[in-house]
């Protein structure tokens, strides 16, 4: 079974590099945080605040064009160009195809990061060391290692939501616009949630029960947004919560991915 | 044909040209405004992980229009904008500092209702950074300045006094800012106990001089109770209080001056210049 996996993961992995989608990447993110030196002009006094917010959210971005148009346009093209038929062929389940790919791009996706966060905390540094230190007082490699941990984790949570998507429609476009979708929904609901949560405590309706409802569907990404902490000068982080925030993430993965694998094993392949 | 209709690029190309410098020129007349951007809930919903970068690209905006004013332009043209754009900018990213600066640099000297807009905006910077001294002086600052609210003031400093590391100016600007609204019996006890609690003997006497001055502000108020409780209204000035209740007003230097808002007596610093 994991010889399996990891022979699938490694034909993802191989197919990513060969279609260019880490060193294009890479390049856009390097010219952004080119780009953005100058932007830091602009900040007067928090620039180290401001540098880091502008490295990771690059890394977002860049996270998120990967997953948008290369997870899911990976997946369509295995259907489209009926290579799925050609690895089903083996001796490879249906699951093991979900979980393959899924750990192929998630490797990507890891690799991409890691590129980032090392080119991010290269630009950090270096504005550090150019500006006075009032205007760039702390930089933190635990809590910038763990934002980019945490950026990684709403990575991989849309991941397998795509890998649902694209057993439930079929297509790219269709999987990239439901991606979309849910991505806004999860950014929305903790601020509907927020803007609710006096009046729902008094009434305790049904309202309450729909939105909590909804936040176990569609997580809420902000509690693994560590970006506030890398300037910050508060020392440690509150370790229970985020022993529980990474187990309900693993707790996640595991559903939605067990959701891509039987959605996938019900599924008529053209 | 074919063969000729590429001969037509050329002018067509200065044609383009003309027409684009032509708009350039067009737009850079235009008196450039500040844009309200949405509101911070609307912006948490839509932007997620992006939404401090956001933050801080609105702020530059901000900046780049504050940095392209023309001299002379009239602050009341933009500031309610600019105060939207900072209440909005520091509800989204409290944790960004700038924008409190900017808002005291750029909106409190505006006028009362900025003022209090600037108090508004600083108050999100208290509460993402609680032991921040900055942000207490400029609201009580702005309170005390702009608003001409001096025991409003008073309290500001007073709970920014409790921070560990607040220096002992704080407690001082409470008493003097409540002698200015009046509180003298107040201030004369609060001052004692600060003198009490240093042992710097010039400070000390510092003290002891303006309890002396409290003191002697205090007599004029005892005297304007005594006119209001025989005559049965306020003295319009405090020099009708002079000789029947007191013998002459005090003369405090450039210390302090008198205040009367009847039927309180307050001291207050003069203003440099007036």
């Amino acid at each position: 079974m994991l010889r399996n996996l990891s022979s699938l993961a490694r034909l993802v992995l191989l197919d990513g590099l060969r279609r260019h989608a880490l060193i294009g990447l890479i390049l856009l993110a390097f010219g952004l945080e080119a780009g953005g030196l100058l932007f830091m002009d602009f900040i007067p006094r928090n620039i180290g605040r401001a540098s880091a917010d502008f490295i990771l959210s690059v890394g977002w971005l860049t996270g998120f064009l990967f997953l948008l148009f290369h997870a899911v346009q990976a997946m369509a093209w295995d259907e489209e160009r009926r290579t799925i038929h050609t690895l089903l062929a083996r001796p490879i389940s249906r699951t093991q195809y979900v979980l393959g790919t899924f750990l192929g791009l998630a490797v990507l996706l890891l690799l991409l990061n890691i590129i980032l966060g090392l080119l991010g905390y290269g630009i950090l540094t270096m504005i550090r060391d150019s500006v006075k230190q009032v205007y760039f007082p702390h930089l933190s490699l635990p809590h910038y290692l763990l934002s980019w941990i945490g950026l990684t984790c709403i990575e991989l949570m849309i991941l397998a939501v795509i890998m649902l998507f694209s057993g439930l429609v079929r297509g790219g476009f269709p999987v990239l616009l439901l991606t979309v979708s849910y991505y806004f929904i999860c950014t929305g609901l903790p601020v509907v949630r927020a803007a609710y949560a006096s009046r729902l405590e008094e009434s305790g309706s049904a309202l309450n029960g729909l939105l909590v409802g909804l936040t176990i569907l569609f997580p809420d990404f902000s509690r693994f947004d560590f970006k506030a902490l890398v300037t910050s000068s508060a020392t440690g982080t509150v370790s229970h919560l985020l022993a529980t925030d990474f187990l309900v993430l693993a707790l996640y993965l595991t559903v939605v991915l067990w959701g891509a694998a039987i959605v996938y094993q019900r599924r008529d392949l053209q | 044909m074919k063969r000729f209709i590429h001969l037509f690029l050329a002018p067509f190309l200065g044609f383009y040209l003309f027409v684009f410098f032509h708009q350039d020129r067009l737009y850079r007349d235009t008196v450039v405004q500040l844009q309200p951007i949405p509101s911070a809930q609307f912006l948490r919903a839509t932007t997620g992980y992006l939404k401090q970068l956001l933050a801080e690209v609105f702020f530059a905006q901000s900046s780049v229009f504050l940095g392209g004013l023309k001299p002379g332009t009239n602050p009341e043209s933009y500031a309610p904008v600019l105060a939207h754009n900072y209440r909005q900018i520091t509800a989204l990213y409290p944790e960004f500092q700038d924008p409190y600066y900017f808002a005291q640099s750029y909106l409190a000297h505006v006028g009362p209702e900025y003022a209090r807009a600037a108090n508004e905006i600083l108050a999100n910077g208290r509460e993402a950074y609680p032991e921040n001294l900055a942000y207490p002086f400029f609201q009580g600052y702005n309170y005390f300045r702009h608003l001409e609210q001096p025991l409003e003031a008073a309290a500001v400093f007073r709970e920014a006094s409790y921070l560990p590391e607040a220096p002992p100016m704080f407690a001082h600007m409470v008493i003097i800012l409540t002698a200015e609204g009046g509180m003298l019996e107040a201030s004369i006890l609060s001052l004692m106990a600060l003198s009490k609690s240093t042992d710097d003997e010039a400070i000390k006497k510092m003290y002891q001089k303006e309890i002396e001055m409290f003191k002697k502000a205090l007599a004029v108020q005892k005297a304007a109770n005594a006119y209001q409780v025989e005559r049965m209204r306020t003295p319009t000035t405090l020099d009708e209080l002079v000789p029947d209740y007191l013998p002459a007003l005090p003369d405090f230097g450039q210390a302090f001056e008198l205040t009367w808002k009847p039927p309180v007596v307050g001291l207050k610093r003069p203003m440099p210049g007036k």
